[in-house]
């Protein structure tokens, strides 16, 4: 529970001609961690080994499932979902049992698969095309539209508005107020409207041979020109590409609708297959780490101890055709070594945390128990409220037995909820806080921190004091226990040894006992211990192992602040409740809509800053998170069995 | 106690939380920008973008806490 299970390395040396098989077993046993050798392939004189032909085919097959599955997502686009389906897929999500599937051989796999899935592939690229083709044309069409729209006023036949064998036509706007009619070089046709507020549509045809000069005397006077685009009047083009839009958008719907009865048959066939494949994709894709000769291969990785057995006899198979080495591993090896926690039914969903932060190196211990103690404590007093604790209980159930039933991460975040729910009514019990103060009738087990905050403060930074001390010794057994016994006394011993010092001469300062020798020697060699293994700069970790402690006075801060907020929100309610007429309705509107508000910010708050108390001030004393995840090489079925 | 010193402790817990919650919008403003220009680019540093843009709130609790102190040690009597 405390300690990373134990490791070893395995190195094992096969043939070629066995190598298919055994990867087969290994991967059918699922604990071996694969380690990437390839990259000293050159130190050892060997060469890498490459991706087999099979693995290649696999990774295709997988893209261009992919692709399909994409195409069907883009063509089930029109159809949103609503707010209800979203919530519902959390409440009780809808989950399709896996598929039988029969063990076959993986050339027979594949060769299927490409048929099924070239058959397919045949069809949504017609569907595709033809969909691209109809939104081209959309386009080409809007785009028209809207050249049209802004000649709408004109009224004329479009076909007159273009250039013709003798003549140059300008068409467009101009700031209004300007009158160019005499400047146009004659003979001309000039024709200007108002086309809003600050331009008018002007339009001017002259002799082809004065073109330019027309050009010129526009340019001079802030003329943009409109495009042109049609023959007929604009209102009987607007309407025959209405009309044209409005089959488009039918055809459209068809491929859709095509695509969507596809999408319904194959979905479920794609997604059995592409698992399938990439079971044998997983396989190939190891080769990348090997290093091979003419006829052997070699790959090395890490088993967990109790494991190495079961490998070892299954690889027996193999009997004289294959060497397997298996050493503990090297002080070199230490940080290339996977860790695994193991911890019990309460404290596993809490590794949830620790993995944002880093898991433990393997030597390093398992800190993990120590929050799933803690941070629902510092969670409970934050919220500290019965109303808002009992949402989140709700809330929480809702993640655990809802989507938490099929996603492992939903549902340890919905345990960890539930715990800290908890902790947060038992602690709005004992402090007095239903929604802050709207039930006068609530009062405290035990006191209020908004009439007096300092039991609050003093209750917060003795836990941080008892924290941060279990950190502490934690740390220092842990040294200790891997016979670092600098490290114990430099970054734990010595400051415990200052803590007992500076607590003796505090309890001298007020009144206690004459522990003033005793006290400052504890002190003084607190200090002198922390900076022979440190360094004199160690001197300035004093002023931060104070701020360390003080931190922890956030925990009442975020307490009173949660409560203090509630009042507020319920004197504005209250406010707004005693508006005459509107007041029956707006008050409880505002009251639910606020309280909410802040339900949402103070349990994000709570969340967030319990967390940086382990991470930051907590982690300080003593954990890195270094560790490597582990990641066996396995076979992953969801939507299939055997 | 006098007006004065009232009036003092009520303009001293107001400056504190205010200055304090000032320099902490300004942080939380900047890590939420670079949040959201963290999520543009990938949606699942959804979570660790929330979680950054809220750690800047200690500084404001520093302040609130002072806030509080003042009120309640030396406000007491009104």
């Amino acid at each position: 529970m405390i300690k990373p299970v134990a490791m070893q390395k395995l190195q094992v040396i096969g043939l070629q001609s066995d190598k298919e098989a055994m990867l087969s077993r290994l991967q059918g046993l699922g604990v071996l961690h694969i380690e990437d050798i390839a990259e000293r392939a050159g130190e050892w004189e060997i060469e890498r080994d490459h991706i087999p032909k099979y693995g290649m085919q696999a990774t295709d097959l997988v893209a261009r499932i992919e692709w399909i599955e994409d195409f069907f997502g883009y063509m089930r686009e029109a159809s949103k979902k609503g707010v209800i389906d979203l919530v519902m897929d959390w409440v009780r999500p809808v989950v399709e049992r896996p598929v039988k599937v029969e063990r076959i051989g993986t050339e027979r796999l594949l060769n299927e698969a490409e048929a099924k899935v070239s058959s397919l592939e045949r069809v949504c690229l017609r569907l595709d095309k033809k969909f691209n083709d109809i939104t081209e044309k959309q386009n080409a069409r809007t785009g028209k539209r809207t050249k049209i729209e802004n000649l709408r006023v004109l009224g004329t036949k479009l076909s007159h508005l273009k250039d013709g064998p003798n003549t140059r036509v300008a068409v467009g706007l101009m700031p209004r107020g300007l009158d160019l009619g005499a400047q146009i070089p004659r003979p001309n046709y000039y024709y200007s409207r108002a086309y809003d507020e600050e331009r008018q549509i002007i339009v001017a045809i002259v002799m082809l041979e004065n073109g330019e000069g027309l050009d010129k005397l526009l340019r001079q006077n802030g003329f943009v020109p409109l495009p042109v685009d049609g023959e007929k009047t604009p209102v009987e083009e607007l309407k025959a590409i209405k009309a044209e839009l409005s089959e488009l958008a039918k055809e459209a719907d068809e491929v859709r609708q095509e695509a969507r009865k596809l999408d319904r048959v194959h979905k479920r066939g794609m997604v059995v297959l592409k698992e399938q494949i990439q079971i044998e994709k997983s396989r190939a894709d190891q080769y990348h780490s090997f290093v091979k000769t003419g006829s052997t291969f070699m790959l090395e990785g890490w088993v967990p101890r109790k494991d190495v057995e079961g490998v070892q006899q299954s690889l027996d198979n193999f009997g004289d055709r294959t060497v397997v080495n298996v050493s503990d591993p090297t002080p070199e090896e230490v940080e290339d070594v996977p860790s695994i926690l193991e911890n019990g039914w309460y404290v596993k969903p809490f590794e949830l945390l620790l993995n944002m932060f880093g898991k433990p190196g393997y030597k390093a211990w398992d800190p993990t128990p120590i929050m799933a103690l803690f941070y629902p404590l510092f969670f409970g007093i934050m919220l500290g409220d019965v109303g808002y604790g009992s949402l989140l209980l709700i809330i929480s159930l809702i993640l655990y037995y809802g989507k938490g039933k099929y996603e492992p991460g939903v549902r340890q975040f919905g345990f960890i909820l539930l715990v800290s729910s908890i902790v947060t009514i038992v602690s709005g019990f004992m402090f007095g806080s239903f929604f802050g103060n709207l039930f006068p009738w609530f009062t405290p087990m035990w006191m209020d921190p908004v009439k007096d905050p300092m039991p609050l403060l003093m209750i917060a930074l003795g836990l941080g004091l008892v924290h941060l001390n279990i950190g502490m010794i934690f740390g220092f057994m842990q040294n200790i226990s891997n016979k670092a016994y600098r490290k114990a006394v430099g970054e734990q011993g010595g400051w415990m040894v200052l803590e007992i010092g500076f607590i003796l001469l505090a309890l001298k300062a007020m009144g206690f006992g004459d522990g003033v020798y005793l006290g400052g020697f504890f002190t003084l060699s607190g200090i002198a211990l922390l900076v022979w293994m440190n360094g004199p700069q160690q001197l300035l970790g004093l002023s931060g192992f104070i701020g360390n402690w003080v931190s922890y006075a956030r925990i009442m801060a975020l307490g009173l602040a949660t409560g203090s907020v509630a009042m507020a929100f319920n004197l504005l309610s209250g406010m707004g409740g005693d508006l005459p007429y509107v007041g029956v309705l707006l008050g409880p509107i505002l009251l639910v809509f606020t309280q909410l508000l802040n339900f949402m910010m103070n349990v994000l708050g709570s969340f967030i800053h319990s967390l940086r108390l382990h991470f930051v001030e907590f982690f300080d004393k003593f954990y890195e998170g270094a560790g490597k995840d582990y990641k066996p090489f396995m076979i992953t079925r969801i939507h299939t069995t055997i | 106690m006098g007006e004065l010193q009232a009036a003092g402790v009520a303009i001293g817990a107001g400056l504190a939380i205010g200055g304090a919650a000032f320099g902490s919008g300004i942080g939380q403003g900047t890590v939420a920008a670079a949040g959201v220009g963290a999520i543009a680019e990938n949606e699942k540093l959804f979570g660790k973008a929330i979680v950054m843009a809220a750690l800047p709130e200690t500084q404001a609790i520093y302040g609130l806490i002072i806030s509080i102190l003042l009120i309640v040690l030396i406000g007491a009597g009104v």
